[in-house]
């Protein structure tokens, strides 16, 4: 691997906040034109993104740095770890993109919805290509703001209070981010990430201030990430529109907080020196708790999203577990399931916004029947819930398959119950939605919904089948060369020798 | 190629049967003989292997696994004729959970690593369940309930058994299992995979839900459910716990014991069934005790291949016969002479008739019992134990064949392929034997051995005069019953029922709704705050740790 000195990252980063500011700027009238822009930023979004991959497999890391106060750099880096989120990002926005514009037709302030949408993206590449903690936390921060406005979208008073309970949550969250931060710098000086932790290298005797350290810096990734009991915020943003909640929960918000947790342990701290403190423990424990807790309280949900929202409080865990564990096996567990997690839960949130529409479908009883109306979308959501209880040939399984192998194999086979009471569980609140909605009876007439043109139809319809479609293809493909899974090795690799 | 074939045409038929039209009935046409290409492998003996696909796929027949293929390949065909008749359009739900499990069960059969094994039989007992739940009635529902929760209670233990033999070996080949290097993983994996694999087999007292999903699927679907699918749970053992290497004898006399029992409770709970199918299912679970029998008298001698070889005729044995009866339950078997002929010889051949199939096959486990008795391992009774569980079975079809002379429905026509899986019950074991040196030759002794318990089954049948309706009559499940009452005392009543949430999902539902509750609590700025507060203590102690 060698550093080359490269525009890349920011232009990446650049195209969304572009595209974002210059659909903002276009005013609400101009439909058709907003809608070309969209795409074309997505398009040449994912491009670019291939771009550096490409670049990344021949041995180039693309770099890019500026002072943002002297001493203090802002650094953008695409290493393979930044590929493997930014990739998954690039791809599932551009088919939020097309769900959103269906979805988002009878709303109104498209225009500010659509510009903040592109802020997000512009924020997740950011955090993607951070090559440090102090660039990650600008990216981060940016995030939490620019999500806000698309939360509460609608602006009824359940909306603005979900938005209100995600800034407490987020906002005190990156407070204590930002001690953490100031903390480490002071202590050990600013550093880039390095693949097996920078902190490592230094041999600091501080060991009660790294803990602390790790503690801030991980709550601050812990709220994000849902980590219980960090998570309340989450179920209650589902007042959120449909693509809304599809990218919190699969790239943007969500994941990058697991992403975070991923950073700190392999790239700040390292995997060595994040055991040594005892730390890796007791993440392991607290992730391991909030998976079983999440699938608990998402059997008690009666309302689809909000049964989906605790699954996501569950499965993203998953992440967090794999990269505690430590050892080879598991890390590649932790990371393939960051892609893993995302296509399953995006297809079933895309799948509940297509229910919610289309027939007025919200609560789970009222799914009976319903694959005899919608058969492709209820196949598409049945295929990603298949996936999360990790039934082979789906993605999920090749996460458990790492996750559970890994932990076995350095001695934690404890972790093993984890995995099965959450398969479960998973079970337990996914399989009777897929019963009901293919072997009940459809009621006579369905609760609501619109009935919009065929293309509105079509594209709300057709990305739940692209990202179902990835569910299998990175479960039966994951054996073959380039897919996530071949990736997360490869990456693996690099981290644990 | 051929295994490619085998592997692939149950997936294209799950393609097509959705469908309606001549497409469907195609996919119909290929799901009913798609079995019938695994007989191509087991010709050509290739071997299949694809890295790329999932963790890696490998797939090949097993040299001692050509009795589980040619009953597969045999009753799930036949049933597949049969099913052509009355199952058509409108019914691809049933056909999808057919094609399904089909090619789980391939993937079973042919699985040379651990992945290839796991994905056959998660596909296998998932699909099940369409079939199962077909009738669509509300005691097809509750079948299928209880089989999801027992099968998802297996699916536990096998999956993390699975796991652990994935942290120590990965996706390992199986046959390397049966080495003494990889005795380690395997012990550790050992009891989990056990008790999983043994919800598939119907072991007491894991049989629960076996009387129930059997019989209420539709017929052809019950035939190759007992006939041949549970042995998937039978070759989970052979495949993933083979005993060579493991400290087996130890815990091999525990495991014969459990077996003889389970053949014992199954004969005398299907005493107590007044439906053919119902009678059927028990006598399955009464088979699947004889099963473990061999199990634990091969674990004794693992080095003996020949034990292994009886596994495999007893599993072929059972699978065509079992086949044959259930097809005949769906053929009013009472209604003529023909018929009743074609029904009473596989019951007699599974009572261990003399010159039947079942003779043979219980004459090889005799002798493997025998072996290990006289290595001093076992109790010299359990093979006069073994001996009674033909009478035992003898009576069990005895009250079969009393309830099959009520069903003379002359409307119901009779279906060549239950005449050929009767004729393939009775033939195909003794020519698997001819042909790999496995034949017992019928002594006046050994007949006697086999003549015997059906003359005390004969004798009791005369002395009792087992009455056509019996005295005592147990629901179906047996014990379920028991704990489903039990269950629906805990779980609090003013739920909305929630079809297909098992009651121990509904409980911990309420826990959810009331961890909700205290949750929102946790949503109130105070509390976030106080939460912020509390953690920023929580780091200010840490430092002076």
């Amino acid at each position: 691997m060698t550093e080359v000195v490269h525009p890349l990252p920011i232009v990446v980063v650049l195209v969304s906040l572009l595209a974002g500011l210059a659909i903002a700027a276009l005013g609400e009238r101009r439909q058709r034109l907003r809608t070309v822009l969209n795409l074309t930023a997505a398009v040449l979004k994912l491009g670019l993104v291939l771009w550096i991959a490409l670049l990344v497999m021949d041995g180039v890391v693309p770099v890019f740095r500026f002072p943002l106060v002297p001493g203090f750099d802002l650094l953008l880096r695409a290493d393979s770890l930044s590929i493997l989120f930014a990739s998954l990002s690039a791809v599932l926005w551009l088919v939020t993109t097309v769900y959103a514009i269906a979805y988002m037709e009878h709303y109104d302030n498209r225009a500010r919805f659509f510009g903040f949408f592109s802020i997000c993206v512009t924020a997740t590449m950011g955090i993607a290509m951070a090559g440090n903690l102090l660039t990650f936390f600008v990216f981060y921060e940016l995030l939490t703001l620019a999500t806000w406005p698309l939360v509460v979208h609608t602006g009824s008073r359940a909306a603005l209070r979900a938005g209100r309970t995600y800034l407490r949550f987020t906002l005190g969250g990156s407070a204590l981010f930002l001690v953490g931060l100031i903390w480490l710098y002071a202590l050990a000086g600013t550093q880039d990430f390095i693949a097996g932790g920078s902190l490592g290298l230094l041999e600091l005797d501080a060991h009660a201030s790294l803990r602390a350290i790790f503690v801030l810096i991980a709550i601050g990734m812990g709220v994000k990430a849902a980590l219980v009991p960090l998570h309340a915020w989450l179920p209650t943003a589902m007042v959120a529109p449909a693509p809304v909640s599809a990218l919190l929960h699969a790239v943007a918000v969500v994941k990058a907080g697991a992403f975070g947790l991923v950073r700190l342990v392999a790239d700040v701290f390292g995997g060595g020196l994040t055991a040594e403190l005892g730390l890796g423990l007791a993440l392991a424990i607290a992730a391991s708790f909030t998976i079983v807790y999440g699938s608990v309280l998402a059997l008690g949900q009666s309302d689809l999203k909000r049964r989906l929202a605790y699954s996501t409080v569950s499965q993203v865990s998953y992440i967090a577990l794999g990269i505690a564990i430590g050892g080879p096996i598991a890390t590649v567990g932790g990371m393939v399931h960051l892609v893993h997690q995302g296509v399953m839960k995006i297809t079933m949130f895309f799948c509940a916004g297509t229910f919610a529409t289309l027939l007025g479908v919200t609560r789970i009883d009222e799914l009976d029947g319903l694959a005899r109306r919608l058969p492709w979308s209820a196949a598409a959501f049945s295929v990603a819930a298949l996936g999360m209880i990790g039934l082979p040939p789906m993605a999920g399984f090749v996460s458990k398959w790492y996750l559970g192998a890994g932990a076995v194999a350095v001695g934690q086979t404890w972790v093993v119950a984890v995995l099965v009471a959450s398969t479960l569980l998973n079970a337990a609140y996914f399989l009777p939605l897929v019963s009901r909605m293919w072997l009940r009876p459809a009621p006579d007439r369905w609760p609501g919904g619109s009935q919009p043109s065929a293309w509105v139809t079509a594209g709300m319809v057709v990305p739940a089948l692209v990202t179902a479609g990835l569910t299998i293809a990175f479960g039966v493909l994951a054996g073959s060369t380039l897919s996530p899974l071949d990736w997360a090795i490869a990456i693996a690799r690099e981290y644990v020798p | 190629m051929t295994v490619a074939l085998a592997v692939l045409l149950p997936l294209v038929a799950a393609v097509l049967v959705p469908f309606g039209g001549r497409v469907g009935a195609l996919g119909r046409r290929v799901a009913a003989f798609a079995p019938l290409a695994l007989l191509l492998p087991l010709m050509s003996g290739e071997r299949g292997e694809w890295r790329w696909v999932l963790l890696g796929i490998e797939l090949a027949v097993d040299p001692w696994g050509v009795p589980f293929v040619l009953l597969t390949a045999i009753a799930w065909s036949a049933s597949g004729y049969f099913a052509l008749r009355g199952l058509g359009r409108g019914s691809w739900g049933f056909w999808l959970g057919w094609s399904l499990s089909l090619w789980g069960m391939v993937l079973v059969l042919l699985a040379q690593n651990l992945v290839t094994f796991y994905l056959g039989y998660v596909a296998v007992s998932l699909s099940a369940y369409l079939m199962i739940t077909h009738a669509r009635t509300s005691a097809a529902w509750r079948a299928g309930r209880i089989y999801l929760l027992l099968a998802f209670a297996g699916e536990a233990a096998i999956v993390s058994g699975v796991l652990v033999l994935a942290g120590h070996y990965g996706n390992v080949s199986l046959p390397l299992l049966a080495t003494p290097d990889f005795a380690a993983g395997v012990a550790a994996a050992r009891w989990p995979l056990f008790v999983g694999f043994a919800v598939k087999l119907g072991i007491v007292p894991l049989h629960v839900w076996l009387p129930l999903a059997h019989p209420i699927a539709p017929v052809p679907a019950s035939a190759i459910l007992s006939g041949v699918i549970v042995k998937a749970g039978l070759l989970g053992w052979l495949k993933l716990i083979p005993p060579q290497g493991l400290e087996a004898a130890a815990s091999a006399p525990a495991l014969l014991w459990l077996g003889l029992a389970t053949a014992f409770v199954g004969v005398l709970l299907g005493l107590t069934q007044g439906k053919l199918k119902t009678v059927l299912a028990y006598s399955t679970i009464s088979q699947m005790g004889l099963v473990l029998v061999a199990y634990a008298a091969y674990s004794l001698q693992p080095g003996d291949a020949r034990w292994l070889a009886a596994i495999g005729l007893l599993a072929l044995h059972h699978g065509l016969t079992k086949t044959s009866l259930f097809l005949a339950a769906g053929c009013a078997p009472g209604a003529s002479g023909v018929r009743r002929l074609l029904l009473a010889l596989p019951a007699l051949s599974l009572a261990a008739a003399p010159f039947a199939t079942g003779y043979l096959a219980k004459g090889w486990l005799g002798r493997a019992v025998a072996a290990g008795i006289d290595a001093g391992a076992l109790a010299s009774i359990s093979y006069t134990l073994l001996t009674f569980t033909s009478a035992a079975t003898a009576l069990l079809m005895w009250r079969l064949w009393l309830l099959a002379l009520r069903e003379r429905d002359a409307e119901a026509a009779l279906h060549p392929a239950w005449a050929l899986a009767a004729l393939a019950a009775l033939t195909v074991p003794w020519l698997y034997a001819g042909a790999s040196d496995l034949l017992i030759i019928p002594t006046v002794p050994s007949v006697w051995a086999a003549t015997w318990p059906i003359l005390v089954a004969g004798a009791i049948v005369l002395l009792a005069r087992v009455p056509r309706r019996p005295g005592l009559t147990l629901p179906e499940g047996d014990l379920v019953v028991v704990l489903e009452k039990l269950a629906s005392r805990i779980a609090p009543p003013q739920l909305p029922a929630v079809p297909s949430v098992p009651a121990g999902a509904r409980l911990l539902s309420t826990l959810g709704r009331s961890l909700a509750g205290a949750e929102s609590l946790l949503r109130e700025l105070p509390m976030v705050g106080l939460l912020m507060l509390l953690i920023s203590v929580v780091v200010w102690l840490l430092l002076w740790l």
